[in-house]
């Protein structure tokens, strides 16, 4: 009995902290230490969840989940064939281009939303465009490292034992680099997730972004406060998902030895 | 007017400089914050409190996965627009990595040196500086190069979002006054300075994990 509540409690004690943040953030207010109005408890921000009623919000996050998931499969679509072709069939091109990929990727995105903005006008184009470059630059880095790392004796032997160049494609360079893939598509996800919040807050006319823009104007304070914490549960669920996901997916690779056990 | 017309325009009058200097001053010092505050903070947590580490972690995790961009209309409600809340943003974004990669370094640190560190009978202070530190200090750079990228970066979206000086503002002024010219020319200018910094920070990185290299 008691090893079993021993065992719960371990399981437990990550929760507990969290437990406690809440705790404290519902009881500061009323301390007086800060101010109420600035910083509401808890149940305030809670309290408006109804007052923003629930469809609402759903609708918010499912305009924020199409953009991000255009944006993100249309820059897989362009980065995976783009990263297999530079690394793979033009290596030279790929060489050439390097330098200007580095520089177009050290761009910070946001800075060029204005841009978009310019170019493809206000709406939905900016902001799918701003989704698209920041997730293109991660996975085809990480797409074209991926391929460059595959051992080329397998690639030999592949070809020595007659396989054909899709063969080899298909059966050795994709399971090859698929890791370094999925590596490149969850940096890519985290840093678009970002952008989407950031390109939404400067312009757009629906999704979580907006939301917290329209409740700063508008000065309703828990409702910031709710926004970034349904904001905060989206990327952590998207997070999780991915990771599963790679777990799922890449059964083949060898996990990499753990530190000194604890 | 030509882009670089635009940028050596600025440059000449030296608004764009003193711009750039006020947003590096802010990213300087919540940086050494940031620096000040986790490395210490991720050494003891990685060594001598395992309980905290298990306890803190997954908190600490889900505050990082936290979207910045969220949460700088609540930073701008506690601190108030200007200085602070800049440090602040600079200070949240750039402690992450350096909090992780400092608990990953201690946590890889090789048991046999540990060992015989302790056989040969060093204390812990001792341990701490001339064990423990060295031996993370690849880790931590990697943490502080990732880190002062990332503040870079967040400074300028900060600044463009709520600010009344700094280059994110300048630029953000530069698209209100629908200068196009400008607006390229600050794109190109803050690209060329984030490449600066990422390669003063690699050279930096490298020269503190030649030793490293050379020891095993």
């Amino acid at each position: 009995m008691k090893k079993a509540l021993l065992n719960i409690h371990n399981r437990m004690i990550s929760l507990y902290i969290i437990i406690v943040f809440f705790v404290l953030w519902q009881l500061i207010p009323y301390t007086g230490l800060v101010n109420p109005h600035f910083l509401p408890p808890l149940s305030k921000v809670i309290a408006e969840t109804f007052k923003l009623s629930l469809g609402n919000i759903v609708l918010d996050i499912v305009h924020s989940l199409r953009r991000i998931i255009i944006g993100f499969f249309v820059a897989t679509a362009v980065a995976l064939p783009l990263g297999f072709v530079l690394a793979g069939a033009l290596p030279k091109l790929g060489k050439l281009l390097n330098p200007l990929m580095m520089f177009l990727s050290q761009i910070p995105p946001f800075i060029l939303f204005p841009v978009f903005v310019i170019i493809f006008g206000i709406g939905e184009g900016g902001i799918l465009t701003v989704i698209f470059w920041s997730a293109l630059w991660p996975i085809l880095f990480n797409t074209i490292a991926g391929t460059q790392m595959v051992d080329p004796l397998l690639i030999k032997s592949a070809r020595s034992m007659g396989s054909s160049q899709l063969t080899i494609f298909l059966k050795v360079i994709l399971p090859g680099t698929l890791s370094s893939i999925m590596t490149g598509m969850r940096a890519a996800m985290t840093f678009c997730f970002m952008m989407l919040i950031g390109a939404e807050t400067m312009g757009a006319n629906s999704g979580l972004g907006w939301e917290i823009n329209m409740s700063q104007r508008m000065a309703v304070i828990p409702r910031i406060y709710l926004v970034v914490m349904i904001v905060a549960i989206v990327g952590l669920a998207i997070n999780y998902l991915f990771e599963w996901f790679e777990r799922n997916t890449i059964i083949w690779r060898e996990d990499a030895p753990s530190g000194p056990a604890d | 007017m030509t882009v670089a017309g635009a940028v050596i325009d600025s440059l000449k009058s030296g608004q764009l400089i003193r711009q750039t200097a006020l947003s590096l001053v802010n990213v300087g010092i919540g940086f050494l914050l940031a620096i000040f505050i986790c490395i210490p903070f991720g050494l003891v947590i990685g060594t001598y409190y395992k309980i905290f580490e298990k306890s803190l972690m997954p908190f600490l995790r889900m505050c990082e996965k936290i979207n910045p961009f969220a949460l700088f209309p609540v930073f701008m409600i506690l601190f108030g627009i200007g200085h602070l809340e800049k440090v602040m943003v600079v200070l949240w974004v750039s402690q992450w990595p350096l909090l992780f990669n400092t608990i990953d370094g201690v946590r890889n640190l090789d048991v046999t040196i540990i060992k015989s560190a302790r056989s040969m009978g060093a204390r812990k202070g001792n341990f701490l500086l001339k064990v423990i530190v060295p031996m993370t200090l690849p880790y931590i750079f990697t943490g502080v190069k990732q880190s002062v990228q990332l503040a870079f970066f967040m400074i300028i979206a900060s600044e463009m979002v709520g600010a009344n000086e700094g280059l994110g503002w300048q630029f953000f002024s530069a698209n209100m006054a629908y200068n196009v010219p400008m607006m390229f020319g600050i794109i190109i200018y803050v690209t060329v300075l984030a490449i600066i910094i990422n390669v003063l920070f690699t050279k930096i990185e490298k020269w503190f994990s030649v030793w490293k290299q050379s020891t095993f």
